[in-house]
Parts: structure tokens; C-alpha cells; sequence
């Protein structure tokens, strides 16, 4: 096993990126995000055959991205709440021409030009549609930096396996939390899978996506068919859920908070759980279908957005499941985030 | 000698051809294409040098030119 | 025994397009195409197109495409040139794509210096979406969105002039498609445009200026006389930097 060594989240993301085999990132500078950029300014020139471009605006980033991606390189971006509306253009290009990429978004607080604090609302932005159309993004949400690292090396595995965009949703405190961390190893860069739609005169490449009328139709209902199958890839943790009365719903480092208020409560003898997505799409609803209605008295959820975004998701499972569990709701997020106090007094009012 | 060969299914009647000839030998036909265009046809053949600007004129490339 | 001397060349088709009579595309597109085989670099090209009426010539000549967004032709082409900057890169623009919405990525793709070309068909109209003023629509000119004033939308823009003065692009000129011999002159800087970035490594620009008979309201066999008396004085021909 190789040694752990200290990483701050947004370059341990950066390095996790440059070692699954990430050869071209474009970026534009904002907070929380411009660790990142900064790192794979000074890390991709010391690696052979990686580009590093700092772009004019996240408009012109991300369509490099898609350049550098249609011509056969696994490429990357990174940018926080502002910039990713801007990218919703290019995003929704890459998705419906099936392009790969990876998009990291750290997100930072309210709407507009809000606040460069810690939040989580950009969730309903990202997992809704990827920009216009309709098409979806296969998206991680991680809590730790270890996670963080292992999804972004995974994310570009999925991103070539579906041709589509991942997506990675963490936001400003995980990308400047410093952990120990175990990096996976570089991958050998001759093994990456061939593109070969990215070859001249390819039907599948980018150039006949424009295959207006029926044959359109029918590959949105491919691509349609594709994100039903991916039910079988959520992720999901179940954290202290086998005799769960309480179950907490909760993702991020939102999630993180939430597991140390409930282990203080555990060593009381409250039996409360929680369920943790660690993809957002495809939603682990498995986990929500299993809930016992006899059992579990009330979910309660907890998440740095106002209004909640997350909290969509989590009843429409219920819902799915058919069941009626009483659900209350917490809320932080314009520039606040929940403390691990504060969540426990917010558990210990519920479980009275 | 020089002849050309318009491939009238393509062509589109917008007439820039005929501003090229310096004889002024083409000129829109009187029937149609399947499109229901006129195209473009060549009087008096026998005048054609060869020159290309038809050709050169036409954006569709409808008109070879042999010489 | 006659020769053929003159038709479509290899790697276009016979496939009739979209394209309007008269319209200047396809002869943009068949300077592309001969300029690309007479530097035998066709197989080697790639061509950014954004949408715009460009699309209509899809599957009509034979080189490797990828469609970007509207605008965003340059930074796509970027990408490509960053990562194989071995091709022949090429952005082939409209005016309202690379003038008005996407002039940020084609001043700073030129800024950089990207070994790329960026062509640009200026008709001075929104063509696809049927003609509306764009950015290099003539003072006086007539669009669906109104007639160009002064007073309201400024001068029309001039955005070869611009990236002529900055330092890294290699060659940069403006043509027309009105007349054989303007077709010829854009065919000879379509040539020194590729070679400059194919031999030299550096970004060229070549303004294509263009017919669009349906939207400007004009008879195509009158366009010529008009573009000479109106766009020609707004925009002259010739090469604005060369590193020839």
C-alpha cells in the first residue's frame, strides 16, 4: 500500500486528473476553484504530451475543452457557479455531439455573483440538464478528499466508456480541505482506450451529430435508454442505516457534518442513520426504496442550499417507492454552512 | 476547341455565370430541372475558348469546363 | 482530345446543397478545399465549423469536421491545435459568429497566436437566421431587425484591421468572392494563409467577403455590382499583414 501524504482537495482533484490521463485542461480563474488551475498551470508543462491553457473566459475554456476532446484527448475543466453558467452552452454541445470531458465544479454561495463561500447550490443547476436540451451529465458528489481524488480518476473512465460529460460537485470547503490522501497511480497513457469516432470521416463523430429528423429522435432515446441503465452504477453510503429509526439525508460536506452528529447521538443510544448519495446522477433510489415504513419514524435532511435542491431528489425517490415517511428539512447555504453542533441539536430536537 | 458540360440538376439559376462569360454565351434555359429551376445553357458553343470564368464564377461548381 | 481543365475538385462532392442561389459558400468552400489539395493537406486538415448557414454544406466535401457552437469556432479550433499541432487547423466563421458573439475567442485565438485559420465569410448579415444586422451590416443597409444607423449600432466593425495589428498573427487578409478574378485572388491568399501556418507555424486570418442575395434583397446576378459599390468602399481587398 502506498504511503498517505497531505493534499488539499483542489490538487489532489488536480494530480488524480493528471495521473487517470487527463492531457489537455482549459480554465479560467474564480474562487473556489482556482487551485486547481493554478496547479495544473505549474504541474502539466513538467509531464510529456499535456497541454495547460489558461482560456479568455469560461465560454472559450470549455469549447476548448470540446476541441481537444473531438480530436481524441482526455480533457478537463474546471470553474465554480458563475462560470459553469457560462459553460451551460458548451456543455450541452459535448453532451449531444458525445464528447467526453470532465467539468469540476466547486461550488460557491447564492445566485448572481453571490459569495465565494462554501455552499451547495449548484446541485439542482447541474443534475437538471446539462445546459439546454435536456441531456444529463454523470455526476459524483464526494465528501472527502480521498473520494474526491478516486472519482475524478474514475470520472474519466466513464466519461470515454458513455461519451458523455462527468461532472464533479464539490464545493469551496472540500476543495481547500487538506487531508491524507492515497493517490492512484499514473496511468499508462498508450493503454488509454482508442476513440475511434474521433477519426476522420467516423459516423459516430462529431461531425454527423447534426442528424436532424428521425435518426435524431432515435439517438435521444439511445441516450435516453443509456441513462436508465446506469440505475445499476449509483453509488450510495449507507452510513449506520441497519436498525436506522432516523435517517438523515444529506451529501457533500454537508454529509460529513451530519456523520459526527450522529455518532454522538449513536453512543446514546438513538438509532440514527443516514443515507449518503455519492453520485447524484444516476440517484441511488435503491436505498430509499428499502426504507422500512414501520421502522423508520421520520427522515431528516440537512444541505447547504436555500431553498433545498437536494431534498427534490431524495422525495421524488420516496415518492417512486411509494413511501410515506415524514420528512423535515434543514437548510444553510448564502455563505453559511451546517456545523457538526449544529446539526446535532437539530437531530436531538427530531429524536426527543 | 473548348466545350463545357453544365450538370443542371445542381444548377440553381442564379445567372453569376453569365455576368462572366466575356462572349456572353450563356444564358438560362427555357425548361426546367427536376427542382424546377432553369439552368444554365451555352449558345453558339463553337465561340467557347475555354476560358474557366464561368466555372471560376459558379459557387455550386456546376460548370466543367474541357479544352 | 479536350482536356477537362476545370470542375469540382477532389474532396467535394456532387451533392446539391441547401445553399441559396447565388449564395457564396460553396465557392468559399471549394477555394478551401483547392487551396488544401494544391498543399496536398486535405487528409491532414480539420475544419471547425459553427452553426450558421456554413452547416448546409455538411457531407459535401471531404474533410474532418467538427461542429461547435455559435461563435465558438476559435477556441474549439484551440483545442484541436493545441493537441495535434501537426493538422491543418481551420475555423471557418460567419460574420455575426466571429465578429459579434464569438469575437473574444477569434481575437484572442488570434492573440495567442494559435497555429490555426480562422476564415471568416463576412455577407454582412445574419444569413440562417434571415438576415438580421450583424456587426459588419453597411451603414443604410436594410435588415429584418432594421435599417444600420449611426446614431444607434456605430460603424460597421472592422475586425481584420484589429487583428492585424496585434503581433502574433502571421497573415492576415480580407478578399472577395464577387468576381472570377477576386474568386482567384482569394485563392492565392487562402494558399499563403494555410502555408503561413502550416510552414511557419502561425495563425492566419482570411476575411471572406461574401454574397448573400436572399437576405440582402438583391438579385444574384445584381449582387456583384452592388457588393463593388457598397461593401467593397467599407471593406477594400488586400492583404493586411503577410509574412511572405
Amino acid at each position: 500500500m502506498a504511503k498517505k501524504e497531505v493534499w488539499q482537495g483542489n490538487e489532489a482533484l488536480s494530480e488524480s486528473a493528471l495521473r487517470a490521463g487527463c492531457r489537455f485542461f482549459a480554465g479560467y480563474p474564480i474562487t473556489p476553484q482556482t487551485e486547481i488551475t493554478e496547479y495544473l498551470a505549474k504541474r502539466m508543462p513538467q509531464l510529456e504530451g499535456r497541454v495547460f491553457l489558461q482560456g479568455e473566459s469560461e465560454l472559450a475554456s470549455i469549447n476548448m475543452v470540446y476541441g481537444a476532446s473531438a480530436i481524441g484527448a482526455r480533457a478537463m475543466t474546471a470553474t465554480s457557479g458563475q462560470g459553469l453558467a457560462l459553460m451551460a452552452e458548451g456543455l450541452s454541445q459535448l453532451s449531444d455531439a458525445g464528447v467526453p470531458a470532465v467539468v469540476v465544479d466547486v461550488m460557491r454561495a447564492g445566485p448572481g455573483n453571490g459569495g465565494t463561500e462554501s455552499s451547495q447550490g449548484d446541485y439542482s443547476f447541474v443534475s437538471g440538464s446539462l445546459g439546454h436540451g435536456g441531456f444529463k451529465a454523470f455526476i459524483f458528489g464526494p465528501s472527502t478528499v480521498q473520494e474526491t481524488a478516486d472519482m475524478v480518476y474514475d470520472a474519466f473512465d466513464i466519461a470515454d466508456k458513455y461519451r458523455v460529460v462527468v461532472a464533479i460537485l464539490i464545493d469551496g470547503m472540500l476543495g481547500h480541505l487538506i487531508e491524507a490522501v492515497e493517490l492512484k497511480p499514473f496511468r499508462d497513457m498508450d493503454s488509454l482506450p482508442f476513440r475511434q469516432w474521433a477519426e476522420k470521416n467516423d459516423p459516430t463523430g462529431p461531425k454527423v451529430h447534426w442528424c436532424m429528423g428521425p435518426n435524431w429522435e432515435q439517438h435521444a432515446r439511445d441516450v435516453a435508454a443509456m441513462y436508465e441503465s446506469w440505475s445499476e452504477l449509483a453509488q450510495v453510503d449507507e452510513f449506520m442505516m441497519d436498525d436506522a429509526e432516523y435517517v438523515v439525508t444529506a451529501w457533500g460536506t454537508c454529509a460529513r457534518c451530519c456523520k459526527t452528529a450522529i455518532r454522538a447521538l449513536r453512543a446514546e443510544g438513538y438509532k440514527v442513520g443516514m443515507i449518503r448519495p455519492k453520485t447524484i446522477f444516476p440517484f441511488p433510489k435503491q436505498s430509499f426504496a428499502a426504507l422500512d415504513e414501520g421502522k423508520v419514524k421520520q427522515i431528516i435532511n440537512f444541505e447547504n442550499a436555500i431553498p433545498e435542491q437536494f431534498l427534490v431528489d431524495v422525495k421524488a425517490a420516496l415518492a417512486e417507492a411509494r413511501k410515506d415517511i415524514p420528512i423535515v428539512s434543514y437548510t444553510h447555504g448564502m455563505g453559511t454552512c451546517f456545523t457538526a453542533d449544529e446539526i446535532e441539536a437539530k437531530l436531538r430536537e427530531v429524536v426527543k | 476547341m473548348a466545350h463545357i458540360e453544365v450538370a443542371k440538376e445542381r444548377c440553381k439559376a442564379c445567372e453569376l455565370c453569365t455576368t462572366a462569360c466575356p462572349f456572353g454565351l450563356l444564358r438560362l434555359s427555357d425548361d426546367y430541372n427536376s427542382a424546377g429551376d432553369h439552368y444554365i445553357v451555352q449558345d453558339n458553343p463553337e465561340k467557347c475558348i475555354g476560358c474557366k470564368l464561368c466555372a471560376i464564377q459558379c459557387p455550386d461548381t456546376v460548370i466543367e469546363v474541357y479544352k | 482530345m479536350e482536356q477537362k481543365i476545370y470542375g469540382l475538385p477532389e474532396g467535394m462532392n456532387d451533392k446539391k446543397t441547401s445553399f441559396c442561389p447565388g449564395c457564396s459558400h460553396m465557392a468559399a468552400y471549394r477555394t478551401i478545399v483547392e487551396s488544401l489539395n494544391e498543399l496536398n493537406e486535405r487528409d491532414n486538415a480539420v475544419i471547425v465549423r459553427p452553426i450558421g448557414c456554413s452547416l448546409n454544406a455538411d457531407y459535401s466535401f471531404d474533410i474532418h469536421a467538427i461542429q461547435s457552437m455559435h461563435g465558438r469556432a476559435s477556441a474549439v479550433a484551440t483545442g484541436v491545435a493545441r493537441m495535434h499541432p501537426e493538422k491543418t487547423v481551420l475555423a471557418y466563421q460567419g460574420d455575426g459568429d466571429a465578429h459579434s458573439i464569438g469575437i473574444a475567442e477569434c481575437l484572442y485565438a488570434a492573440n495567442r497566436g494559435e497555429k490555426m485559420t480562422c476564415i471568416v465569410i463576412n455577407n454582412s448579415v445574419y444569413g440562417m437566421t434571415g438576415g438580421q444586422m450583424s456587426g459588419t451590416t453597411l451603414l443604410g443597409q436594410r435588415t429584418t431587425t432594421g435599417i444600420r444607423e449611426f446614431d444607434n449600432q456605430g460603424a460597421p466593425i472592422h475586425v481584420a484591421e484589429m487583428i492585424a495589428q496585434l503581433e502574433a498573427p502571421g497573415y492576415v487578409a480580407r478578399a472577395a468572392l464577387y468576381t472570377p478574378k477576386d474568386i482567384m485572388q482569394a485563392k492565392k491568399f487562402m494558399v499563403k494563409a494555410l502555408r503561413c501556418q502550416k510552414e511557419l507555424g502561425k495563425y492566419s486570418y482570411i476575411e471572406l467577403l461574401s454574397f448573400c442575395p436572399t437576405n440582402w434583397g438583391v438579385k444574384p446576378v445584381d449582387c456583384i455590382k452592388y457588393a463593388q459599390e457598397n461593401v467593397l468602399p467599407v471593406y477594400p481587398v488586400g492583404e493586411l499583414k503577410t509574412c511572405f
